[in-house]
């Protein structure tokens, strides 16, 4: 219903106040009220949806469902500076509380979160300096003056009696971070990871890499570092002398085995069918870069392999589509030039090229990785899988590969690459993708229908020795996880190794192993907080798409780019000036219609009778008033 | 007729006389022309969140173009609302409206609205075009370009409203443009100074800084109870000077 009086148009009165006055003092009032109902609503309304694909704004069903497993009131105390003079540290703190909010909102009853201010009490800070909570120091020019202050953004979570300390609050890994935390509370201890690496022959005195006795390859410590810091990692040795896998290991990882004897291979075997987890790198060949040759040898696990249903083939990978680039020394004129080499596979999540190598990113493990590098990597052959065990490919190669028989050789040449790829494309061997990772999960079957292990070598000589068979004692297998990698490169350290700790690559290896080692000892919701990365939105790669369409393999050559390589690159920058120009016709074409409903009204409006000829449409108007006044 | 239908003859009205007016036209093909050269070539290098334009940095994302609205909005939302009170009174048809049989608050709504819709419509002229190429040729995440469209609608909303407040109080279309461009590229600028200011005083700059309130949840795909709030605060705030003082020079 209509006001009637309101409509009426009030009577014009003199000498009211002046209206910028009344103008100045009504927008001061609403300022100061703008900012304190601004300031309402930051501090007391939380709800908030996250409408992105990644959901990665806030705290997942994940995290609720790892707050399910908690049976006591779990307590959550924040170490945090209470007034940092740091502007950005003053954003932190606010974000982190914000998420603490939140998290108190999500646990409701199951948690109680406190805050601490080291920076102002003493006694907090005792305690800080007692969980090893050690301030960040803040400098930066505030104005005029220096800002120099140290903050604490630390925490620690309390359960039964335990507690887990983290040191540094980042609000990109909050979530997992307290998430892992809490199911290390709720598990009572961190998982204990066995550590397996396989002998390589110490070089003899000649210098030849063929001396007699062995030692542990000694190039995986940076991932092992780096899994330490979340498991108890333990060293496994002696397995073929009749050493047991120990017991108490939740999964245990073999890196590089190197001719293992049938013992060996019956304790990993008992291990798994105990119901443990087991990590294998099976990688037949090692290469010597120095040396330029690489040397092929067993695992010793290929039976067990087979029984499985994944045994690893003693040829390579050679993958045309999904190379990685290595540089190589030019024959004509000795420069650096950088070739794709078939022989180094570069698995890529998204972004990369629809027949290239992919991961399964269907499942957490490998969902949201970057990538893989593998070197010389063994595809795993599909074979007769048990009844009672599910195997899933989580990695594969490219539409473009092929197995080759390894060769010797392997300093990378790109007249040797491009002679072998047009070998393999005449040859009758199809190319096709073949499975690098995959995992096996169910109830796996005894060896030997189910015979007593056999003797145990003696460390001296390395024979068996009689009377040191062990009896079985896994009668009926417990179900488990098992991942296989046709490959070992991947997480040794020249490969992960950067400037300062772990490459890009590296950290993609670490990402990997954490995602492996949670799913092997069950901790699926883990490895599904660790796949909430942002999804690859890469763009089509223009450049990359014209080279490969120019049948382009050695983008840059020792006197610079070739003319091939030039013209692909002046067609990629052509392709994103036509991108840039569809855009722009799209807002011509939007402005076009826009106009033309602007014409179709104009036209409309000038047939309506008794319009007063010439009114300027863009003033008020004796009609308008009438138009708006309409019924009265 | 209705209180709507009051609202909307006024409205319309407003965006006829908009759209037959050639300023609104270069306004709009300006701002879609800048936001696309910004989007694509440029990037954003201001302050701490810093991208690189689209083909540079080759990620379907719209965080560019999401970044430069803000300032972007702060000169076009004037350019729209800088006639609407203050041609009125130039041109002496202030007078005139104010005699009109309809409420002030259904006259300033109108405006608002009308304004509102005009910069809406040169940021889809602008953004949308851009944004299916960026989806054609990698996975947009299209949850946050709609989160990111619906909080540039609301810091629209926002720059519409101070934009017809400063045009009701200044006597000229030219100040009432350059006094409400500058407002809002204050406001837009606090997030800038954050770093140079003490850490209680950097709360509250943030607070009030568009930066806080889309850039840093809309933009990013989270949907905020207190952004809306900000937003709604600011909007209905400014409405109510902007009909105070309609009402204080209908009665004066």
């Amino acid at each position: 219903m209509v006001d009637r009086n309101r409509d009426t148009p009030p009577q014009r009165t003199a000498g009211g106040p002046p209206t910028l006055r009344v103008a100045a003092l009504t927008a001061l009032l609403a300022a100061v009220l703008f900012v304190a109902l601004a300031r309402f609503a930051d501090r007391h309304l939380s709800a908030r949806t996250d409408l992105s694909e990644d959901g990665l704004s806030g705290w997942s069903a994940t995290t609720e469902r790892v707050l399910d497993q908690l049976d006591d009131l779990l307590s959550v105390e924040l170490f945090i500076t209470g007034e940092p003079e740091h502007a950005v540290a003053q954003l932190h703190r606010r974000r982190l509380l914000d998420a603490f909010d939140e998290f108190e909102d999500l646990a409701g009853p199951r948690a109680r979160v406190v805050l601490s201010d080291p920076s102002s009490s003493y006694p907090d800070r005792l305690r800080a300096e007692r969980l090893r909570i050690r301030p960040v120091s803040l400098q930066e020019q505030a104005g005029t003056s220096r800002v120099e202050q140290d903050v604490y953004f630390g925490a620690v979570l309390r359960y039964r009696g335990a507690e887990q300390v983290l040191p540094f609050l980042h609000p990109v890994t909050l979530e997992y971070d307290v998430a892992s935390s809490i199911a290390r509370l709720v598990r009572g201890r961190p998982a204990r990871i066995g550590w397996y690496v396989g002998r390589v022959p110490v070089p003899a005195e000649d210098g030849s890499n063929d001396g007699p006795s062995t030692r542990p390859d000694q190039d995986f410590t940076l991932l092992r570092a780096h899994l330490s810091t979340r498991f108890e990692v333990v060293d496994v040795y002696g397995l073929a002398n009749g050493v047991r896998v120990p017991a108490d290991l939740d999964a245990l990882c073999v890196l590089a085995p190197r001719d293992l004897g049938p013992r060996a291979a019956f304790e990993i075997e008992e291990f798994v069918r105990s119901g443990k987890g087991l990590l294998l790198l099976a990688d037949r060949s090692r290469a010597l870069v120095e040396a330029r040759r690489v040397e092929a040898y067993d695992t010793g696990l290929e039976p067990l392999l087979e029984a499985w249903g994944a045994p690893s083939s003693p040829r390579v990978l050679w993958d045309r589509t999904s190379s990685y680039k290595v540089e190589t020394r030019s024959s004509v004129g000795g420069g650096a030039t950088a070739i794709d080499y078939p022989l180094w596979n570069y698995v890529q999540g998204a972004g990369g090229p629809p027949e290239g190598s992919r991961f399964d990113t269907e499942s957490p493990v490998t969902a949201r990785l970057g990538v893989l590098l593998l070197r010389w990597a063994h595809p795993l052959e599909s074979g007769d899988v048990p009844t009672a065990v599910v195997r899933r490919t989580l990695a594969e190669s490219s539409e473009n590969s092929w197995v080759i028989p390894l060769q010797r050789d392997i300093r990378p040449d790109a007249a040797t690459v491009e002679a072998t790829t047009r070998q393999l494309i005449a040859s009758r061997d199809p190319a096709a993708r073949h499975d690098l990772v995959v995992t096996l999960e169910g109830r796996f079957p005894a060896l030997d229908d189910g015979a007593n292990g056999p003797p145990a070598d003696d460390p001296a000589t390395g024979e068996p020795v009689p009377g040191t068979e062990r009896a079985r004692r896994t009668e009926d297998a417990v179900a488990t996880r098992v991942a296989v990698v046709g490959d070992a490169d991947w997480a040794r350290d020249e490969v992960v190794a950067g400037p300062e700790g772990l490459s890009i690559i590296g950290q993609n290896s670490a990402t990997f192993l954490d995602n492996v080692v949670d799913w092997l000892v069950q901790s699926d919701e883990l490895v599904a907080l660790r796949a909430r990365v942002p999804k690859d939105r890469r763009l089509v790669d223009f450049e990359a798409r014209a080279l490969e369409a120019a049948g382009v393999v050695e983008a840059e050559g020792p006197t610079g780019m070739t003319r091939r390589a030039e013209q692909a690159r002046r067609e990629a920058a052509r392709e994103r000036s036509l991108h840039t120009l569809y855009a722009a016709l799209g807002s011509l074409a939007l402005v076009g219609l826009i106009a033309a409903l602007a014409f179709a009204r104009r036209r409309s409006s000038t047939l309506v009778p008794n319009r007063p000829e010439g009114a300027d449409s863009t003033r008020t108007t004796a009609h308008d008033a009438d138009a708006a006044g309409g019924a009265r | 007729m209705t209180a709507v239908a009051k609202v909307s003859a006024v409205a319309r009205r407003e965006l006829g006389a908009a759209i037959d007016a050639p300023s609104a036209w270069v306004a709009a093909g300006a701002f879609a022309i800048a936001l696309q050269g910004l989007f694509f070539f440029a990037g954003y290098p201001i302050g701490d969140l810093r991208f690189p334009g689209l083909w540079e940095g080759r990620v379907a994302s719209l965080q560019v173009l999401f970044a430069w609205l803000p300032p972007l909005f702060a000169v076009l939302a004037p350019a729209f609302t800088m006639g609407s009170w203050a041609e009125e009174r130039r041109a002496g048809t202030e007078e005139l409206l104010l005699t009109w049989p309809i409420a002030s608050w259904q006259v300033v709504l109108g405006k608002f609205l009308a304004s509102w819709l005009l910069l809406m419509t040169a940021a889809v002229v602008g953004a949308l075009p851009a944004t299916l190429v960026v989806a054609s040729l990698g996975p947009l995440d299209w949850g946050v370009a709609a989160s990111g469209a619906l909080g540039a609608a609301l810091l629209g909303a926002g720059c519409v409203a101070v934009g017809l407040v400063v045009s009701a109080a200044a006597r000229e279309q030219l100040v009432a443009f350059l006094v409400a461009a500058l407002l809002l590229t204050g406001m837009w600028s606090i997030a800038l100074f954050l770093r140079v200011v003490p850490g209680e005083l950097a709360e509250w700059f943030y607070l009030v800084s568009p930066q806080a309130h889309f850039l840093d949840s809309a933009a990013r795909g989270v949907f905020d109870t207190a952004d809306l709030v900000y937003y709604g605060a600011l909007v209905a705030l400014a409405l109510l000077v902007n009909w105070r003082m309609v009402e204080a020079r209908r009665r004066g």
